[in-house]
């Protein structure tokens, strides 16, 4: 604020000498050009080591990925040019419409449940528990872990047949399937596992809740709303950028799921391919079928994908979005 | 920030020169990293050479690294880094290292052979036969099983033959008898259905294996005259067949002799076998050479069984396979070094010996009477197994997998799954199998 607001002033030519310096008494235009000449190359020198990895980390492989996306590539032997070849076979390829179906059936299960149940996680703990600390750390603990192998290993034995749900259920005298191996109930056990690492929007969630002024609640409460009301009408809507914003970054993170589908499902995708996640099945062809043209070429359409479904966020959420500068609606 | 025009200026240029000088570290750290990665690339003085294989049980891998040891000190500029895992997931994680250009100098192979041989990744060894690689004392057929479209891509490391491994000891406790050594499908299905009425609950007489290859192809296929393979990288049998097979395992899971498809399904490598697990007194498409593996994972008294066969009377199904080879990268930058590590683990007494139940059948003559020498009780009913059945139930087979097969293995995998989880009639997944199975073998 302040650095612009002087700024501004100078700019205006108001001219007063500055207050803190005993520099040059040059016309400060043309001291802060000089300085920003200086600014804008040590910028890039600064930015080099990030720039040099995006460049050849991130971009130079995406180009190289799509260039084999075009081609028929089996890892071992030179790539051949083959057009739009595997594109179409994603078409009519079964394995990758169950692939397809089982992804968007995960994300359309894990998500929704995932913000709601962080939200209100994040609302309860906005009431002023005491070692609010422990218990925003303790939830957040599963979100750093939960994406590790030894986690999916460890879920696995747990919804196992002869696993710690199982047990449990034994004594109160239920004889439990094996969760991680029958078609019906395999790719609940991974929506369970995103569901617990509820975690991280949780605590985006709390530091906006957070931000939300007391006098609203008060002034609600003088016209008789319950908490209920509380809820739906004023942190609701006050929070919807942090839900859009959590809304997307979900989104992305469960289409991109890998770990726990090929560590629960033994590389396999599961039961009957219940558990074939996309990227799973684009590991498998990449790898294990020797067909990595195919398996960039799902890649691709994947990031397409992912972009059109956060683009239909995007768009949608003028609709439900309420953004404080905006004026309200 | 409040003194961002102006004075600032001196404070700027301080830490200008530090973040510079920072950013220059870091950049020069990473590119130095890089440099210094995982080539196997030797310093002017010697040979550094990574070699992968997988292990099933410790003392293998213990006799490996002492055999490592040993040849390091016969060659001082040769320095062996071994890499080791389990089976499961082995093959997945050495074509990553393939696809990174960043293949082990030397690998072991089984089957897979041919999918690597074909795509130029394996280096010929023809060239070191006689100079760094001594095979005096092989017999040739064993020496043929390496090659490939006419390179020696593989040394054969040691032979098996396919094998069920039961345990007796269960079997005494629920007082029922194992048929014998030229049992037939339909005796397997008597006695599985027997062991399962045993006991209520988890238990089963049999594993489900209506979606392993080489099953289908050891109890089923050549036993009625045909192979798996047909010349020109074909299959060599016809739905018919495939539809038998996948029924005969569909009705054993229908009368409980068998798993259903959750079990099954559930995976895992040998420690979570359904012997191991004791909720089955067999495993049935094992090998030869494994019996101490499996002694390893449970303490019973575990012995080995030949594979029943498709009708009395039809002939052996089984047949000597190659159990494992030893290859090189082509890319490797130090062929003779590798060639003669691997030499030294196939060829050489004094190591081959020490590595377990594989020695009493290698291609060395030398080798096997050295391994006998200090094999123990468990190792020796192995050998003493693959004499039996080598010379009185197997047939040889000639043609060797094609690349593919182990898509075609998976394909298979998957229909039986289909079938157990209802989710396909036979016919449909049998239809689904051989079209799939055209499309991989016409693509390689």
């Amino acid at each position: 604020m302040t650095v612009s607001r002087s700024i501004t002033r100078s700019l205006s030519g108001e001219g007063r000498p500055p207050a803190f310096g005993h520099e040059r008494s040059t016309h400060p235009r043309q001291r802060r050009r000089r300085f920003r000449a200086g600014e804008r190359s040590a910028g890039y020198v600064f930015l080099l080591p990030w720039l040099l990895g995006l460049f050849v980390l991130t971009l130079g492989p995406m180009a190289y990925s799509l260039y084999l996306s075009f081609t028929d590539f089996d890892l071992l032997t030179p790539p051949e040019w083959l057009g739009v070849g595997n594109y179409q076979r994603m078409l009519q390829d079964d394995r990758y419409l169950q692939a397809l179906k089982v992804t968007l059936l995960f994300v359309a299960t894990s998500v929704p449940l995932k913000l709601a149940i962080s939200l209100l996680v994040a609302a309860l703990l906005n009431k002023g528990i005491a070692a609010l600390d422990l218990y925003r750390a303790v939830y957040y603990v599963p979100s750093m872990i939960g994406g590790s192998v030894a986690i999916a290993i460890m879920w696995r034995q747990i919804f196992g047949s002869d696993g710690l749900i199982n047990q449990v259920l034994a004594w109160a005298g239920i004889d439990g399937p094996s969760w991680v191996s029958n078609p019906s109930y395999a790719l609940y056990t991974l929506v369970l596992l995103g569901l617990w690492q509820f975690g991280a929007p949780m605590i985006i969630f709390l530091a906006g809740l957070r931000q939300i002024p007391q006098e609203l609640y008060d002034a609600s409460s003088v016209d008789g709303a319950g908490s209920v009301a509380k809820f739906f009408r004023i942190t609701v809507p006050l929070i919807t950028p942090l839900i859009f914003f959590n809304l997307i970054m979900q989104t992305i993170w469960s289409m991109q799921q890998f770990n726990s589908a090929y560590i629960i499902s033994d590389g396999s995708g599961g039961p009957v391919d219940s558990t074939l996640f996309y990227t799973l099945y684009l590991y498998q062809e990449a790898f294990t079928n020797f067909r990595m043209g195919y398996a960039s070429a799902m890649a691709w359409t994947l990031l397409l994908i992912i972009a059109f479904f956060t683009a239909v966020n995007f768009l949608g959420a003028r609709k439900w979005v309420h953004y404080e500068d905006v004026g309200g609606r | 920030m409040r003194n961002m025009v102006g004075r600032v200026t001196n404070v700027f240029t301080r830490r200008h020169l530090l973040r510079i000088g920072g950013g220059a570290l870091a950049g020069a750290g990473l590119l130095g990293l890089s440099g210094c990665g995982s080539d196997s690339g030797g310093s002017s003085d010697g040979a550094d050479l990574r070699a992968t294989f997988w292990s099933g049980d410790q003392a293998f891998s213990d006799s490996m690294q002492k055999g490592f040891k040993t040849i390091e000190a016969q060659r001082p500029d040769i320095r062996v880094s071994a890499q080791f895992g389990p089976f499961n997931g082995y093959f997945d994680k050495l074509n990553t290292q393939i696809a990174g250009g960043n293949a082990p100098d030397i690998m072991r192979m089984a089957d897979q052979l041919s999918q690597y041989a074909d795509r130029g990744v394996l280096l010929d060894l023809e060239q070191f036969v006689g100079d760094a690689i001594n095979l005096d004392d092989w017999d040739e057929t064993q020496i043929a099983q390496g090659r490939w479209e006419g390179k020696l891509v593989g040394l054969t490391d040691t032979s098996n033959v396919h094998a069920v491994i039961y345990n007796a000891a269960l079997l005494n406790e629920i007082n029922v008898e194992i048929p014998g050594d030229e049992w037939t499908m339909d005796d397997l299905a008597d006695f599985a259905t027997e062991v399962a009425q045993t006991r209520d609950g988890d238990f089963w007489g049999t594993v489900d294996s209506g979606g392993n290859l080489s099953l289908l192809q050891v109890m089923y296929v050549r036993p009625n005259g045909k192979e798996l393979y047909a010349d020109g990288g074909r299959l060599g049998f016809q739905k018919e067949d495939l539809i038998a097979w996948l029924t005969y395992w569909d009705e054993l899971r229908a009368a409980g002799a068998a798993p259903p498809g959750e079990v099954s399904a559930a995976g895992g490598g040998p420690d979570s076998s359904l012997l191991v697990k004791g909720q089955c007194p067999l495993i049935l498409g094992t090998f030869s050479n494994l019996l101490p593996q499996f002694k390893q994972l449970i303490d019973s008294e575990l012995e080995l069984h030949v594979v029943p066969t498709a009708a009395a009377g039809s002939r052996p199904g089984s047949f000597v396979r190659p159990g494992t080879f030893w290859s090189a990268s082509a890319r490797t930058d130090h062929p003779e070094e590798s060639a003669f590590v691997m030499n030294a683990l196939i060829n050489n007494p004094d190591i081959a010996s020490t590595l377990g139940q594989n020695a009493l059948t290698a291609p060395s003559k030398r080798v096997r009477d050295a391994a006998k020498a200090n094999a123990d009780d468990v190792q020796l009913k192995g050998l003493e197994f693959f004499d039996m059945v080598s010379s009185r139930y197997t047939t040889p087979l000639d043609t060797p997998p094609p690349p593919g097969d182990q898509e075609i293995r998976d394909l298979l995998d998957r229909a039986n799954e289909d079938i157990a989880f209802k989710r396909i009639r036979i016919d449909e997944a049998v239809d689904g199998f051989f079209a799939g199975a055209e499309t991989v073998l016409g693509q390689q």
